[in-house]
């Protein structure tokens, strides 16, 4: 299978007041078309972090200081790191977007739904949507009869010109400015109506009852769940290759999350993207995942299939976290001893040590590095 | 078993103002009547909007209910002035959700713990109290804690500190809602085990409210079922979970995803639809519109929650 995202050697430091905070050390991974990377991983283990370099959001005072994050776009591969703002831009959405852990904080309270899933729509797709546009215009034009209906016929001319013009280049100067004048703004109320169909569909594909309520309510007067389907409609209102997924349920009601579980694999079925799923639920991650990265502290620790990793884990973090999730089968647990290191002054060698009980000189001394133990199976941990 | 909490057929009603003039009556809590023995954790589970926490604060009587009785320890405390329940505050405790917001950044952390005891006028050495409360709850060495600040700490210690200071005025019941709902895989284990610890060394009740099934059945003694400000299913924690009855009960079981990679094709009997309204509640159960079962009894009569087994309870129209 091909690669379709690559991260290599990926180095994110915070300057603070506190001191550097060392948020991620190293890590490299890479994603192939079309499965679902399960990415695992405590607080403050950089699984946020990581999601957001590959949109190039990280805000000062993160930095990144080394690595690449190279992504597929066509036959080529984009470097995210170094691609400036115009390639950035056209990379969001397009190619990656992600949904977030808390939708009530994703969307904007003063916003109709409809307005916020056809900005997505519009800053991507906009051609198409032209082009539909000045299909119906012809339409009607050739409709009309001769020598009658003048003024309704002067106006559709008008219209076909704003969007041949907008067809050509969605920034036009022109037809911003016209759609700032009251009598001529009536293009912008048609192009509601055209956008508007589009939502709606995409509503629909989102499991949505009652799409068209929906495209017109504000984001408060929505559920949860219902919240959540709306922001992964705007993330995936372009068809990105890529989806990074933030804990989308860790703030839904558990039956809830079961849907939107549902939902987001049948999505990925008919739209065929390549899923980042981010989260600390390992119950989610068996649900989900195909391969699993499991990330500690900064680091990654352990890659493997999901079925590798729940069966045989290697790595003693995955095993104490695997041991430490309450399961409804037993009603044993087995808490891991110790807290999540401070990022400003990490442990050295492993940064798991201090809580490992199989820990041994060389794992203070020295920074194991991530090798392949078995076919497909990569861990970090000098015991290998 | 002899009862510390008793609520008998209470319920609340909140009043909610849509429009200018008219207002809504919203049945958060409905006739629920449930108890909490000694030395015993009940957990109340049900998904947000269920009325949980309300059946917490009435439990603590930080709500005067609309109707029905609570009784703690015998007394019957429903309408007791505030100034009169000095001895009860110092009895009963609570531990919070989110241990980010629920403890005041400005303070230390011996301030925070040591606040109670202020409060009751506690004589002695506090400090010593402090630091006893501060190494029940397995934050050692307790010196190095005591003059930090909150967020210094992770959540999980931040939750350990919230949980010290419900335990400083060494109280015989305790309401936690949903403690380890914020707080990161690993720590939540450690929270857990915690929690089960200190009951079995203090004799502590617990009123434990999450709407995670899997971690109910591990602290927990009994579970409750809660939906739409009823209760739904009673019963001992390893018999709801091998045998629920509800379909309610039994769709909150399926839904909590199961960490074996194998079963990950099989198919689950999740329910359809978003937790409903509690302003608007259907007719007869309020559980129909969900329900895979539903008959047309269910569409025009509330089923009345009855003994199927000994001890286990359920209100709905199939047994």
């Amino acid at each position: 299978m091909e690669k379709i995202a690559e991260v290599e050697n990926l180095v994110l430091r915070f300057y603070t007041y506190e001191g550097i905070v060392k948020a991620l050390e190293k890590v490299s991974f890479a994603m192939k078309e079309g499965e679902t990377l399960g990415i695992v991983g405590e607080t403050g283990s950089g699984k946020t972090a990581t999601a957001l370099t590959f949109l190039g959001i990280i805000l000062p005072p993160g930095k990144v200081e080394d690595g690449s994050i190279r992504i597929k776009s066509g036959d080529r591969y984009i470097d995210v790191i170094k691609a400036d703002k115009e390639t950035l831009r056209k990379i969001r959405g397009k190619l990656v977007s992600m949904i977030f852990q808390e939708p009530s904080q994703a969307l904007n309270p003063v916003y109709t739904v409809e307005e916020q899933v056809g900005e997505a729509l519009l800053a991507h797709i906009y051609k198409d949507i032209y082009s539909n546009a000045l299909k119906e215009i012809n339409e009607q034009l050739s409709q009309l009869e001769e020598n009658r209906n003048v003024m309704k016929r002067i106006r559709l001319i008008f219209d076909k010109m704003v969007y041949e013009r907008l067809n050509r280049n969605a920034d036009d100067k022109l037809a911003q400015f016209l759609s700032h004048i009251p009598i001529l703004k009536r293009y912008r109320r048609w192009m509601r109506k055209v956008i508007r169909r589009y939502v709606i569909e995409l509503l629909k594909q989102m499991d949505i009852p009652d799409p068209e309520r929906v495209a017109s309510s504000y984001p408060h007067e929505l559920s949860g769940g219902m919240r959540q389907r709306v922001v992964i409609a705007i993330a995936l209102a372009c068809r990105p290759v890529l989806l990074i997924a933030d804990e989308p349920t860790t703030a839904l009601d558990v039956t809830v999350e079961a849907q939107i579980l549902d939902l987001i694999r049948k999505l990925k079925k008919d739209y065929g993207t390549t899923i980042a799923f981010i989260t600390h639920d390992l119950g989610v991650i068996a649900e989900m995942a195909d391969r699993v990265v499991v990330m500690y502290a900064g680091n990654v620790v352990e890659i493997a299939d999901v079925k590798e990793i729940f069966r045989n884990p290697l790595h003693p973090y995955t095993k104490a976290l695997l041991k430490a999730i309450p399961k409804l089968g037993t009603k044993e647990l087995y808490p891991i001893e110790g807290t999540i290191p401070n990022l400003v002054n990490p442990p050295n060698g492993c940064r798991f040590h201090p809580r490992c009980p199989y820990v041994f000189e060389k794992c203070i001394a020295e920074v194991p590095q991530l090798r392949e133990v078995k076919e497909g199976h990569y861990v970090a941990c000098h015991l290998y | 078993m002899e009862k510390i909490v008793e609520l008998r057929n209470v319920s609340m009603f909140f009043r909610s103002r849509s429009g200018l003039l008219k207002s809504i009556v919203v049945k958060a809590v409905d006739g629920v009547s449930l108890y909490v023995g000694k030395a015993e954790t009940l957990a109340l589970v049900g998904e947000s909007g269920s009325g949980k926490t309300t059946v917490a604060k009435l439990s603590l009587r930080l709500l005067k209910p609309t109707g029905g009785r609570i009784i703690f320890e015998g007394v019957d405390i429903t309408y007791t002035p505030e100034k009169e329940l000095r001895w009860f505050r110092r009895k009963a405790q609570a531990v919070f959700q989110d241990p980010y917001s629920s403890i005041n950044p400005y303070m230390t952390i011996r301030q925070i713990v040591e606040e109670p005891l202020i409060l009751h006028k506690v004589e002695g050495d506090k400090v010593g109290i402090v630091e006893e409360a501060l190494e029940a709850v397995r934050l050692i060495p307790a010196e190095e804690y005591l003059d930090k600040y909150p967020h210094m700490h992770s959540g999980g210690q931040r939750q350990r500190v919230g949980i010290a200071r419900a335990l400083v005025l060494k109280p015989i019941y305790i309401a936690a809602d949903e403690p380890v709902s914020m707080i990161d895989a690993s720590s939540r284990a450690e929270i857990l085990y915690l929690l089960r610890e200190l009951q079995e060394k203090r004799g502590i009740s617990f009123l434990y409210i999450t709407h995670d099934m899997a971690t109910a059945r591990h602290f927990s003694d009994r579970i409750a079922v809660m939906h739409l400000g009823k209760i739904v299913e009673i019963a001992e924690s390893n018999d709801i979970v091998n045998n629920p009855l509800h379909p309610y009960t039994q769709a909150l079981i399926e839904a909590v995803p199961d960490p074996n990679p194998a079963n990950r094709f099989r198919e689950r009997k999740t329910v359809s639809g978003e937790p409903l309204n509690p302003a608007n509640p259907p007719e007869g159960c309020r559980f129909h519109p969900r329900c895979p079962y539903v008959m047309d009894i269910c569409r025009l009569n509330d089923p009345e929650l009855k003994e199927i087994k000994k001890g286990h309870y359920v209100a709905c129209h199939l047994y």
